[in-house]
């Protein structure tokens, strides 16, 4: 598709399902698809550099100016111009952080990212924000890591150029790709005989992205620690977070006083090397599916381990592969059929709500352009359906979960149902006070 | 101990190719969680070992001791290769 003076490659797998969401979020009046990512510094930030080293990363990332191109059957491609040169806006500003990411996620921008910087006494506060379209979380990280790489070493090798493309190998015949197709399809088919419900309901509807950051201290990071440990494993504690977040959305359905047949998330799974530095642009990620009937999440230790079986089942059924390899044939689909099919394996929602657990935040970096890091943390809108989200990452030892929503998938006062219930179950009953929340 | 350097070898060559990037220096006794091992990579080891060596690892073998590096790990596919 690429004509003379054009660049093109290929859309991922990931990056295919998201403009698909996407065109549903912008046909409903919700906005584009925008991540945020927060670095709180201590002094020594230096902005000069960090423009530079925005400048010149933008001038090894014309990807970042690209334009999304799809004809009718055809794989969907980013096309940009040969002489493409994006910028990266690095933007001081004052007032509450909260107001900063809020107006940030909803605004409407042709910049891929850009920098906002808050003077915060004498440290500071960095927010990036990145169209979902062109990174992930994991990518958004290694961007990061490129500018303050770039930053520390102004006389340092430029950045690596390129480097697109897909990353689980291909299938090695077509056969093989339609083989994994099949598996793929008979699990989420398997899933799909009982139904689910989002909070935000099936019918999209215009409203802004919203988010609460609930901070943990690290000796509250080291309790909640020991309670998955105890309940999972040491070395596999996603199903016990998993857990934690279905039950949140399951009391805000109790408190409507409706019930749903059974709870399905997703969860992300990186495709990236661990430790790698690249590819920073495009969606990596592949998805492995899990879900419980309400009685299964009565008691969270249950619906770890109940999880945590789901999630070695699918590993060895290597179930992300043959998810990775279905999105990838289903990005000749068109935007519309693709939805729909999406939507109707999921009776209208796409999912109950979104989840992910990142890990360690940000590991490649101690410090971001001159600046000790803090803390840090990824805040990712969500669509509606399903309307909600909850993600977790730590850093230093100290967890990090961000509640994010749409606005009108949240009720009065369901915000606090979802908070009790979080902290309860991580924390244990003692953490909150006495008949606040049901069980 | 030659047969543990040499499962301990193969194990690092596969963690090398398909999980984790790592520099010339990574050796068998690196640590692989300060290298990036996470759950799904460490599943995807059990899974090699298993193809590989034709050895399940014991419930009890799956701690965060035996995955810090290659040789504890070849250290556990030999004891479980003797039961």
């Amino acid at each position: 598709m690429a004509t003379p003076g054009t660049v093109s490659v290929p859309l991922s797998g990931a990056d295919w399902f998201l403009a698909t969401a996407e065109r549903m979020m912008l046909a409903a009046g919700q906005g584009g698809h925008m991540g945020l990512t927060v670095l709180r510094l201590g002094p020594g930030l230096d902005l000069a550099a960090l423009r530079s080293a925005a400048a010149r990363l933008a001038a090894a990332s014309p990807i970042a100016a690209a334009r999304l191109r799809k004809s009718l059957l055809g794989v969907p491609r980013w096309v940009w111009r040969v002489n493409a040169r994006p910028s990266f806006p690095v933007e001081e500003h004052r007032g509450p952080l909260d107001e900063l990411c809020a107006r940030r996620l909803n605004e409407s921008s042709a910049a891929a990212v850009r920098f906002d910087v808050l003077g915060d006494g004498p440290g500071s506060t960095v927010v990036l924000r990145w169209r979902h379209l062109l990174l992930d979380a994991k990518g958004a990280e290694l961007f990061l890591a490129e500018i303050t790489r770039l930053a520390e070493n102004a006389d340092g090798p430029p950045p690596r150029r390129g480097s697109w493309g897909p990353i689980t190998p291909r299938p090695k015949s077509f056969r093989t790709a339609l083989g994994e197709t099949e598996r793929f399809k008979d699990h989420f088919y398997a899933l799909a005989r009982t139904s689910i419900r989002s909070l935000g309901g099936v019918l999209p509807r215009p409203g802004a992205a919203a988010f609460f950051v609930e901070e943990f201290s690290a000796a509250e990071t080291a309790e909640i620690t020991a309670r998955a440990t105890t309940a999972t494993h040491e070395l596999f504690r996603m199903g016990w977070f998993l857990a934690v977040a279905m039950r949140m959305h399951h009391a805000v359905l109790c408190r409507r006083g409706e019930d749903a047949e059974s709870y399905q998330s997703n969860c992300p799974v990186q495709e990236r090397k661990r430790g790698a530095r690249h590819p920073i642009w495009q969606n990596h990620v592949s998805q492995l599916f899990f879900r419980l009937l309400p009685a299964e999440i009565a008691e969270l230790g249950a619906a770890a381990r109940a999880l945590q079986g789901q999630f070695v089942a699918q590993t060895r059924e290597r179930l992300d592969v043959a998810f990775a390899t279905t999105s990838r044939l289903l990005r000749r689909m068109p935007a519309g059929l693709y939805l729909r099919v999406i939507r109707d394996g999921s009776h209208g929602h796409l999912t109950s709500f979104f989840f992910s657990h990142t890990g360690e935040f940000l590991p490649e970096c101690r410090t971001f352009c001159g600046a000790p890091i803090a803390h840090g943390w990824h805040v990712p809108s969500v669509c509606q359906p399903p309307g909600t989200g909850v993600f977790f990452s730590e850093r230093d030892a100290r967890l990090i979960a961000v509640i994010s929503w749409r606005e009108g998938a949240l009720r009065a006062g369901e915000l606090d149902i979802m908070r009790t219930r979080l902290r309860a179950d991580l924390l244990g009953p003692h953490s909150i006070g006495p008949g606040s929340i049901k069980p | 101990m030659e047969e543990t350097t040499r499962i301990a070898t193969r194990l690092l060559g596969h963690i090398r190719s398909d999980l984790l990037e790592t520099d010339q220096s990574f050796g068998l006794d690196s640590d692989l969680f300060a290298a990036g091992l996470d759950s799904m990579s460490i599943m995807q080891i059990i899974l090699f070992i298993e193809e590989e060596f034709a050895v399940k690892l014991p419930d009890g073998a799956v701690t965060r001791a035996t995955f810090g590096t290659a040789r504890h790990l070849a250290e556990a596919i030999r004891r479980t290769q003797s039961l």
